[in-house]
């Protein structure tokens, strides 16, 4: 029954601030997550995580809990102030990510990890065609040879759904729910063993979420990918989620299987959350 | 949930011992309410048999199964689970893993009411448990058509979305979905609740073929027909209640758990049509 562990992250935190000896030692003395005597916010504190490979892990919470934070913190687009983080697939876990050299994790970025931002500015270059955004992907994992990197933009677009004919076209003219996909092809782009997926369908209407969902549950069951899943709608996660973790003021605050978080949950904060929903 | 849970050896036919479990739930937006489910359940389940968990409305019935499967996390006692190699797991304690494992490969639920996702064929839906545990497609297909016909779903419905289905055609399938993958342990929450006699005879005759086969079932039904068809045994949720309120009133309690073990037992060995005659004396006084 024991799978072994895809990710692995152990007492991360990110303090956007200085820090002062008051907010440092103590946890009790921050204003949800922010120092009163220096003004520091602690966006994640302590967080410790381990996802098993091919498991779909969600986190939700409100928006401010720190979960972007988390994401960005995942896909190592920021040096967090302290934490461990192992991947299953570099160097068999046993080597912190945080501390290795850029060289090294940008070699984790384009060939173990893929990211979709809740932001597609973020995540494409707007005005480059959107083969060459997946194209960049392609690339930076070393791929040289121009008919493959067609074909694979090809089929990846294909996949997406998204007509060949766009191929050419800037991102920038493309459908918010277009752009999300298009996102999500160059994040799969060199078939990643683990996909970070930040409020996927946030400001998408029905209709394109339910396509965009499709997709990702597709992935998952192709290809077994494990994925983090971020979404303050608690209905993707229960799509979605074998497994969920409940986010507050950069904390953790309950963790569970998915049903068991909607249906029994504990903390005040969840409590509330599930019957705001139901 | 942090650890795993201590495996210790069970043996016999049992499949699941549940021992003291109680649940209350602790309503944190009402002030720290506490709301109580069910205290000190004490049965066993044995393989080939089913248990009818009875009781009026209200008295915990659909929140048992859920602590076993659980949906909920039991406030006290054991959920004593015996895998097909005799080891032993306590559901109660098990970390969420072990758990998502036991729910893919042997333990199946059928909830009052089916959640599915959306835009998923009703044939999709069946064969997605099979394909989790590396059935081919082609046969997992075969299956579930051959499944879907004997529960009496039409071939028209097999390509559609299940939200578009009946109540008696999502229930069907719902626990065609439950049954597919033979599991060693179903629970049943009320699955013939909207079925009219046809297709609950249908449903009915491929529920004692799973137990047949030596499945466990923990069954929940208001339905008096498909009790009296498939129960051979009982656990009254309701007495176990009052016989805790009185108090010293262990003997009852213990007498009542003896029952539960004999009817389970012999059933256990002989297949599922054993007479539920003293069953149905039982019923008689009981409302349900």
């Amino acid at each position: 029954m024991d799978k072994p562990f895809a990710l692995e992250l152990d007492g991360l935190v990110v303090r956007y601030g200085k820090g002062c000896p008051l907010c440092t030692d103590s946890a009790q003395a921050l204003q949800r997550n922010r120092c009163p005597r220096c003004g520091s916010i602690w966006a994640v504190r302590d967080i410790s995580l381990r996802v098993r490979e091919g498991e779909i892990l969600g986190v939700v919470g409100e928006s401010g809990s720190g979960k972007s934070t988390l994401m960005r913190a995942l896909y190592l687009d920021s040096q967090p102030t302290a934490g461990g983080y192992y991947l299953g697939r570099y160097h068999d876990g046993k080597t912190n990510i945080y501390s290795i050299s850029l060289q090294q994790r940008k070699y984790i970025r384009s060939h173990l990890l893929g990211m979709v931002y809740q932001n597609p500015h973020l995540g494409l270059r707007m005005f480059f065609s959107a083969g060459a955004n997946v194209a960049e992907k392609l690339i930076a994992a070393g791929n040289r040879n121009v008919r493959s990197m067609m074909n694979r933009t090809g089929t990846l677009l294909e996949h997406i759904e998204v007509p060949l004919g766009r191929l050419k076209e800037p991102p920038v003219n493309f459908s918010g729910g277009m752009q999300q996909r298009l996102q999500i092809a160059k994040a799969v782009a060199n078939n990643p063993p683990v996909l970070l997926l930040d409020e996927v369908t946030t400001g998408l209407d029905l209709s394109v979420q339910a396509r965009v969902l499709d997709l990702v549950k597709r992935i998952q069951r192709e290809f077994g990918v494990t994925m983090i899943v971020v979404s303050h709608d608690l209905a993707v996660v229960r799509m979605l989620a074998g497994r969920t973790v409940v986010m507050l003021d950069g904390r953790i605050i309950e963790q569970g299987i998915t049903d068991q978080i909607l249906e029994d949950p504990r903390h005040i904060y969840t409590q509330t959350l599930v019957n705001s929903l139901l | 949930m942090s650890s795993g849970a201590d495996r210790m050896n069970c043996g016999g036919a049992v499949v699941i011992s549940v021992r003291g479990l109680t649940k209350n739930f602790t309503m944190h937006i009402r002030g720290g309410l506490i709301i109580p489910g069910f205290a000190d359940v004490c049965f066993q389940a044995q393989a080939g048999a089913l248990l009818a968990v009875s009781g009026p409305s209200g008295t915990g019935k659909s929140s048992l199964l859920k602590c076993i499967y659980r949906t909920y996390i039991p406030s006290a006692g054991q959920i004593l689970y015996t895998l097909a190699d005799g080891t032993c797991i306590d559901l109660a304690a098990a970390n969420d893993w072990e758990i998502l494992a036991l729910r893919r490969g042997e333990i199946a639920y059928v909830s009052q009411f089916f959640h599915v996702l959306p835009r998923v064929s009703a044939l999709e839906i069946l064969t997605e448990p099979l394909c989790v545990r590396g059935v081919p497609r082609v046969q997992a297909l075969e299956r579930a058509r051959e499944m879907l016909s004997r529960v009496g779903l039409g071939k028209t419905l097999w390509d559609m979305y299940p939200s578009t289905f009946s109540g008696g055609e999502k229930q069907r399938l719902n626990i065609v979905h439950a049954i597919i993958t033979k599991p060693r342990l179903l629970l049943l929450d009320e699955p013939t609740a909207s079925l009219d006699a046809g297709h609950k005879e249908r449903v009915i005759n491929m529920i004692q073929a799973l137990k047949a086969g030596g499945t466990a079932m923990i069954g929940v039904f208001h339905d008096r027909d498909t009790l009296l068809a498939l129960a051979d045994a009982r656990y009254d949720l309701a007495e176990r209640a009052a016989g805790n309120a009185a108090g010293a009133d262990s003997a009852g309690a213990t007498g009542r758990a003896g029952s539960t073990d004999t009817a389970g037992g012999a059933n256990g060995a002989g297949g599922a049509d054993s007479s539920p005659d003293n069953l149905d004396s039982n019923l008689d006084s009981l409302d349900i």
